[in-house]
């Protein structure tokens, strides 16, 4: 790892939202292949870091840098950020009613294809790789019919997001509370789904409030964020030590 | 641009020429009415935000449209929807050659006014102009005043009509501007079932017929209706539509419109809750662009007792384009345990276009539930950044919300077949946005 230059490097990142600081002066290095987990108390600035790593439109960078792939991240727009390989997993994905998620899918997985220069998937081929990625996080066929995201239960909501990161295939994936509100079966389906797309190139940043999802993704590296900023790194004994003594301890 | 009182003194000459069906009732009442009544214009309440002076500039009511068309192209526009009873009208006038419906009319289930039997004709005379009063509606009075033919649909009590019933009314390119007048009594008697989908549609972007609807429709005791609407002509096209309904006890009317913009249209759906328990379902959605405009006016008189009406219209409103939403529940005196329910949802996606919607409720009865709502929005900015994140562009992001609004309510048309023919329309409709064009392209085509 050490020979090859960094996927994400995040250099004392100041941000808002609606004029108030949230992340006050971040610094985090990601290399490909490794899983990052985001830990801290809420309102510590985890899911604003997400957010902001996409280009959420609301939420404002006041100060610092973004490099990634070598490259300023802060200027593209967030489709750009995605078709580069960003991917952002949402703690509350959006309902959309009328739009199916086939259709929603497809058109998501054709704008990343055409930008790297591969052609569209007919939709025959798209529609038995959706098939596929669907059986493998226990979800019916019927569900690609379905509105994006409409009358899905928390859990179907969360492996919908799964599925767009098994069919948009990024180099980083952002995963913000993907283990909230889910049972301990879908917990497990959801984290089975994750571990599957593990690689040597993709990097994974987990944001969760507990432990417990890094029982089913182990993760290279654990970080606690305090008051907008990473106050301790270490390793997955971290996270055990966390649990352990909550996080008052490190404040 | 001719004065009102002229232009009512041409239609009036047009009515002289014209020849009604000499058993029918309707003509002479209408012609009294007629006289006694103005051009709707925008003194009026009901017609506040319509002025009739933007059809005033053609010469439509001097004349009778002609029923020309390109026969192929009919064909093809109307044998998207299998397995139904055919009428086809052509500018007004019925078309035997594109129409099916042989079965229904040996059942005498359907029937035109001019091949009516005795009965059949006692039925027409006891029932036309009874829930929609030509003295109350100018254009109902203009269109019954020539009165030369019908269509009149009898479901006998305890039947079900195996196939959807399917009006279409085709408007195509004339030489010269005419107007077009239809009329359709409907009759389900009780504890009878029946779809009826009605598809007015177009050939041809200069359409010069202002096409006249007026429908009148009885559903009595425990029967049921499905009333499926889809109004997709060009935009070059102008249209008065008047759809009044009267529900007998424990009746079920269920209807699913899609309006799309044009010159002029104009829906007016007025229901009257006749008996106790009746129920009735209005889910609609309209929209309209460039310099359209659409006026929907529905007005729910609760008579009775016990019943329960939810009424749910969205409005896709763009460009220049101008739409009006007035709907109106009356709470008679009598109608006690009433629930109605209204909501009226906009999207407005430009600056430039404009959005009157204006739900009320009269309320005379004091043991009622009753809700109305009405709102106007922009694209949600959560939203679209969801859609972003995935890698669409701004542009398709929007239209793919724009679509979901829509859809909303296409998918709640219960037939696939009307869905799929709606999206078609749709794609139709948004030939000029490259988006739009594309989904609902994609969505027609879906299996």
């Amino acid at each position: 790892m050490s020979n090859t230059s960094p996927l994400l490097e995040v250099k004392d990142l100041v941000a808002a939202v609606d004029g108030k600081t949230i992340l006050n002066g971040l610094s985090l290095t990601v290399n490909p292949g490794e899983i990052h987990a985001i830990m801290g108390p809420n309102g510590s600035g985890k899911s604003t870091l997400s957010n902001v790593l996409a280009g959420r439109p609301d939420y404002e960078v006041l100060s610092g840098t973004v490099q990634y792939k070598g490259k300023d991240l802060l200027e593209l727009k967030p489709e750009e950020r995605a078709r580069e390989g960003i991917f952002l997993a949402f703690q509350y994905p959006v309902e959309i009613p009328g739009v199916s998620n086939m259709h929603f899918l497809k058109a998501s997985v054709d704008s990343i294809r055409k930008h790297q220069g591969l052609a569209e998937l007919d939709t025959p081929s798209f529609m038995k790789l959706a098939r596929e990625k669907c059986k493998d996080l226990k979800l019916k066929p019927e569900f690609l019919k379905r509105g994006v995201n409409e009358g899905f239960s928390g859990g179907e909501k969360k492996r919908n997001e799964i599925l767009q990161m098994a069919l948009l295939e990024p180099l980083l994936a952002l995963l913000d509370e993907t283990d909230s509100g889910l049972d301990i079966d879908a917990l497990q389906i959801a984290a089975e789904g994750i571990n599957a797309l593990r690689n040597a190139q993709r990097a994974i940043i987990l944001v969760t409030h507990y432990q417990r999802l890094l029982n089913y993704i182990v993760p290279d590296y654990v970080h606690v964020l305090a008051g907008g900023k990473i106050v301790k790194s270490g390793t997955r004994e971290l996270a055990l030590e966390l649990e352990d003594k909550g996080y008052g301890w490190i404040q | 641009m001719i004065s009102p009182s002229e232009l009512k003194q041409q239609m009036q000459q047009q009515i002289e020429q014209s020849q009604s069906l000499d058993w029918l009732h309707i003509p002479a009442r209408a012609k009294t009415a007629l006289a006694q009544q103005d051009l709707p214009n925008r003194k009026l309440e009901s017609w506040k935000y319509t002025s009739v002076a933007a059809i005033q500039n053609t010469d439509y009511f001097t004349t009778l449209a002609k029923p020309e068309l390109d026969l192929t192209a009919a064909q093809k526009l109307i044998k998207t929807l299998p397995d139904v009873s055919r009428l086809v009208f052509i500018n007004g006038r019925i078309n035997l050659e594109l129409s099916d419906y042989s079965d229904l009319e040996n059942q005498g289930i359907i029937t035109l006014f001019s091949n009516a039997n005795d009965s059949q004709k006692a039925l027409i005379n006891k029932h036309l102009g009874s829930i929609c009063d030509p003295e109350q509606h100018f254009f109902a009075a203009l269109n019954y005043a020539q009165s030369n033919e019908g269509v009149l649909i009898h479901v006998p009590a305890e039947f079900k009509v195996g196939q959807p019933i399917l009006m279409v009314y085709l408007s195509s390119d004339t030489d010269s501007p005419g107007m077009a007048h239809t009329r359709s009594l409907v009759i389900v008697e009780p504890r009878s079932q029946l779809e009826l989908i009605e598809q007015y549609d177009s050939i041809g972007n200069h359409l010069q017929s202002l096409h006249n609807h007026v429908e009148e429709i009885v559903v009595m005791e425990n029967a049921q209706l499905r009333h499926l609407r889809i109004q997709a002509e060009d935009e070059s096209h102008a249209m008065i539509n008047g759809l009044h309904i009267e529900l007998a006890a424990n009746s079920h009317y269920e209807q699913h419109a899609l309006t799309l913009g044009s010159l002029l249209k104009r829906n007016d759906i007025n229901i009257v809750f006749q008996g106790q328990h009746a129920y009735a379902q209005l889910n609609g959605v309209f929209l309209s662009k460039h310099r359209q405009h659409i006026d929907n006016h529905i007005n729910l008189e609760h008579a009775s007792a016990h019943c329960n009406s939810d009424t749910e219209y969205k409005g896709f409103v763009s460009d220049n384009s101008r739409a009006i939403f007035n709907g109106r529940i009356h709470i008679h005196p009598q109608a006690q345990k009433t629930a109605a329910h209204l909501n009226n949802k906009n999207l407005l996606l430009s600056k430039q276009a404009e959005l009157n919607t204006k739900p009320e409720l009269e309320i005379y009865a004091d043991d009622v539930q009753c809700s109305h709502g009405a709102s106007i929005g922009q694209l949600d900015e959560q939203s679209l950044f969801y859609f972003q994140s995935r890698g669409n562009d701004r542009a398709t992001a929007e239209a793919m919300l724009c679509m979901g609004f829509v859809n909303e309510m296409v998918r709640r048309f219960p037939n696939e077949n009307v869905q799929r023919l709606i999206a078609d329309r749709l794609a139709r409709y948004f030939n000029d946005v490259d988006q739009l064009h594309a989904l609902w392209s994609m969505e027609s085509n879906d299996e």
